[in-house]
């Protein structure tokens, strides 16, 4: 195994000792490995968190070969979670990778709420409900969602900001989503990026929705209010 | 003044960002949107609303950053100085 120093030497002289030690500390949950999941474990894992915890119930697919980093065409028709807890493991050997193959709607609450910090990546609204509902209060949930070449992540604190449900109201559920891939390495990037702000104490996106629009390159904060 | 902004879908296919109205007191949601649809390139409201005029669930409306579901929807008084932001949303993942 890699020493961790050598592994995470360009990014400790950025970060710092202390906020490396932060870092190598933290349980984060990253709900759905597809495209955003798969970029957002990705970093956090060459970050070196000391845990990462992959819920999915998903089964690796042609399409998914298009947009989701951590897969490869030997791995079509295994778990996600499966070939993404091989691939993650074997990234650094710094951190610990629990893979859950389950729906959201069966994920045990006391599992989430042992992460100090919840991904959502998931791809649909409805998933996204039933995690939000399962923080516990005061507890940090990254979302993000993307469409077309566009896309939008904000910062939850659960009973403090604005609730998913708060911003979404009856949304309707699209069947078969238009994605680009430019668009999931950036919003995933962003989300990676806001996991690591809160584990170092300045979240940039509480009750803030970023929408990003790679098409003009347009990055749009909206202040929301609950 | 009260700015109205299109984001993503809507954005691309009207081809500009934002619509300045002005108003005087207070005004239905439903009316600022129709005088804005006045001074855009396309009409817009269709993909707002259905025919009887009940909002779609395709795309968020916010006002001062509040989803209009949670205020008086179509109905939602607004005055000088208010922003309504307009976007359908990317649900995928």
């Amino acid at each position: 195994m890699q020493k961790h120093s050598d592994i995470q030497a360009r990014n400790l002289l950025f970060f710092g000792k202390s906020n490396m030690e932060k870092i190598s500390k933290a349980t984060i949950l990253v709900a759905g490995v597809g495209g955003l999941g798969c970029v957002v474990s990705e970093i956090l894992v060459r970050l070196g968190v000391k845990k990462l915890v992959i819920v999915d119930n998903g089964i690796i697919d042609e399409p998914d070969l298009g947009r989701q980093a951590l897969y490869t065409i030997k791995d079509i028709g295994k778990k996600k979670v499966d070939a993404a807890r091989e691939v993650l493991t074997n990234m650094s050997g710094l951190t610990e990778i629990e893979a859950i193959f389950e729906p959201i709607s069966n994920l045990k609450m006391s599992k989430i709420h042992s992460c100090e910090c919840v991904v959502d990546c998931l791809d649909n609204f409805k998933s996204r409900f039933e995690l939000e509902e399962k923080l516990k209060q005061g507890q940090v949930l990254i979302h993000g969602g993307i469409q077309n070449d566009f896309g939008q992540l904000t910062t939850i604190i659960k009973g403090e900001t604005p609730s998913l449900e708060n911003i979404y109201a009856n949304i309707k559920e699209e069947e078969t989503i238009p994605v680009s891939t430019p668009i999931v390495f950036a919003v995933a990037s962003l989300m990676a990026q806001e996991v690591i702000n809160n584990i170092l104490g300045s979240p940039q996106l509480i009750g803030n929705l970023l929408i990003v629009e790679l098409n003009d390159f347009t990055f749009t904060k909206i202040k929301l209010k609950g | 003044m009260v700015k109205v902004k299109f984001f993503t879908l809507l954005r691309l296919e009207l081809g500009i960002r934002e619509i300045d109205i002005e108003i005087t007191g207070e005004k239905r949601l439903i009316e600022v949107l129709k005088d804005a649809e006045e001074k855009a390139p396309k009409p817009f409201l269709h993909k707002l609303m259905d025919k009887k005029g009940e909002l779609l669930n395709s795309a968020i409306i916010l006002v001062n950053g509040k989803n209009v579901h949670h205020l008086d929807r179509l109905e939602t008084p607004i005055k000088d100085g208010d922003e309504i932001d307009i976007f359908p949303p990317g649900g995928g993942g």
